[in-house]
């Protein structure tokens, strides 16, 4: 990214990298799904000896529609983001066109008409940077609670594990049940972590630059 | 961005052009204003670029709460792409421009501005008691197109009808009509789409007392060289791109 780039000019490009990110997330939310569907269908042929797989399958479909969900509503967000982006970004540029006539027409007759308008339009960049740094917290916050609740689908990995060693003529699909899962959280869990990541940069660069 | 005042009577007429700062590669504008008293008009106050250098100018001649009314001709950029900008400062002010252009003009970031559509058969702004005419323009060289006559002043701000794609430093007045016409004939031939609608704005601006045509683009004709291009504009075929 160039160094010149503004926080207003970077989350727009983020805003479309993050969407981006969160489409394969939702991708691998329908694969799990798919998942779960197999397993369900394995796990009832095994019958008894699968018996503790069951809820694992049903834990796993209520995650996949969880993360389903929070994408749909995190999309949202960012969506909003963007927009928040746009007018923060409108409103930095007018506010330093005025700043700049403001300075060329110093000597000017009528300049004192300048001021009360560039303190409207200052005020103005300082709400739309508050609220955009508003949303933007909420997105880093949702994306927490999105990893967080992915992280705890890797310890129902490891269960599911356990559970297919103990049906004997099922083990091996169960199992691979159980490593689909584990690749799926993993992938959602590093998607998660780069919207994260792009998004607290933002943030800091937001702080780093002050008010508009 | 230079200055120079057409009409100094009991109201004032300036033309602001020939910015030495704007973007390389934008075409030169020419912006008008007039002050009536303590309230302003701006003609096609221009595209972006030149938002900066034309505040600067105008806070020579008048305050930001005397412009009241602001005037598009039809819905270019180069026309009225600077309306976002001005209207932080002219929140209160009025915009007349065509009816049929409102909703593209809000496209330049507008949200505040009261917009005044001008109806297809013209109208007539009372600025402080000065009466100016909309004069239809259409197709000349947009579908809803509008030019502001001051019968007091007689001068006839001409939009895109005059105009001439000119070096930036263009002398302001035309002193040579002949070698003028070079710098205008491919603009018009190509811009004008329809010579029906030429025509009958040629017997329109023939019906008023024009002392100074005055284009949105390249130098303004004063005098005899107004009858000078109304003839050669008459006698122009346009529209010529359509094999």
């Amino acid at each position: 990214m160039k160094k010149n780039t503004t926080a207003q000019e970077t989350i727009l490009i983020t805003a479309g990298t993050v969407t981006a990110e969160l489409n394969g997330v939702n991708e691998i939310a329908k694969d799990m799904t798919l998942g779960v569907m197999n397993a369900k269908t394995i796990s009832h042929r095994a019958g008894e000896s699968a018996k503790g797989f069951r809820p694992i399958t049903d834990y796993i479909e209520q995650v996949a529609r969880d993360v389903s969900q929070a994408v749909v509503r995190i999309s949202q967000d960012v969506s909003v983001l963007s927009r928040l982006a746009v007018s923060y970004h409108r409103y930095g540029k007018i506010l330093k066109t005025y700043q700049c006539v403001q300075q060329e027409a110093g000597q000017a007759e009528h300049a004192s008409s300048l001021p009360p308008v560039i303190e409207n339009l200052e005020r103005q960049a300082k709400e739309d940077r508050n609220r955009f740094l508003q949303n933007l917290e909420g997105l880093i916050f949702q994306l927490n609670e999105m990893k967080n609740s992915i992280r705890s689908s890797k310890v129902i990995s490891t269960v599911s594990r356990v559970e297919a060693a103990s049906s004997q003529a099922f083990r091996q699909s169960l199992e691979v049940v159980a490593d689909d899962l584990e690749i799926s959280t993993e992938k959602i869990r590093e998607r998660v972590m780069r919207c994260n990541q792009q998004l607290t940069t933002v943030m800091a660069q937001i702080q780093r630059e002050g008010v508009a | 961005m230079k200055s120079i005042c057409l009409y100094n009577e009991a109201h004032q007429w300036h033309v602001f052009g020939r910015d030495s700062k704007k973007v390389k590669g934008i075409v030169d504008t020419n912006q008008y204003m007039i002050q009536s008293g303590n309230r302003c008009l701006l003609m096609d106050p221009g595209g972006i670029e030149v938002f900066a250098s034309m505040l600067t100018a105008i806070l020579h001649h008048v305050s930001l709460d005397e412009i009241t009314d602001l005037f598009a001709s039809h819905q270019d950029p180069d026309i009225i792409s600077s309306l976002g900008l001005w209207e932080q400062a002219l929140p209160h002010a009025r915009l007349h421009t065509p009816r049929i252009w409102e909703g593209f003009i809000r496209h330049f970031g507008s949200t505040k501005i009261k917009y005044m559509p001008i109806p297809d058969e013209g109208d007539i702004l009372d600025l402080n008691g000065l009466k100016l005419q909309f004069i239809p323009a259409h197709y000349l060289h947009a579908s809803g197109n509008f030019h502001v006559y001051d019968a007091k002043a007689k001068i006839l701000m001409s939009g895109d009808v005059g105009a001439a794609l000119d070096h930036p430093d263009a002398p302001m007045f035309v002193e040579d009509f002949e070698a003028h016409i070079n710098k205008m004939k491919m603009f018009h031939q190509r811009w004008m789409p329809s010579n029906r609608a030429k025509q009958d704005w040629i017997k329109r601006a023939r019906g008023l007392e024009v002392e100074i045509l005055a284009p949105q683009h390249g130098s303004l004709f004063k005098g005899e060289h107004v009858q000078h291009f109304l003839d050669w504009f008459e006698a122009l075929e346009v529209g010529t791109a359509v094999a």
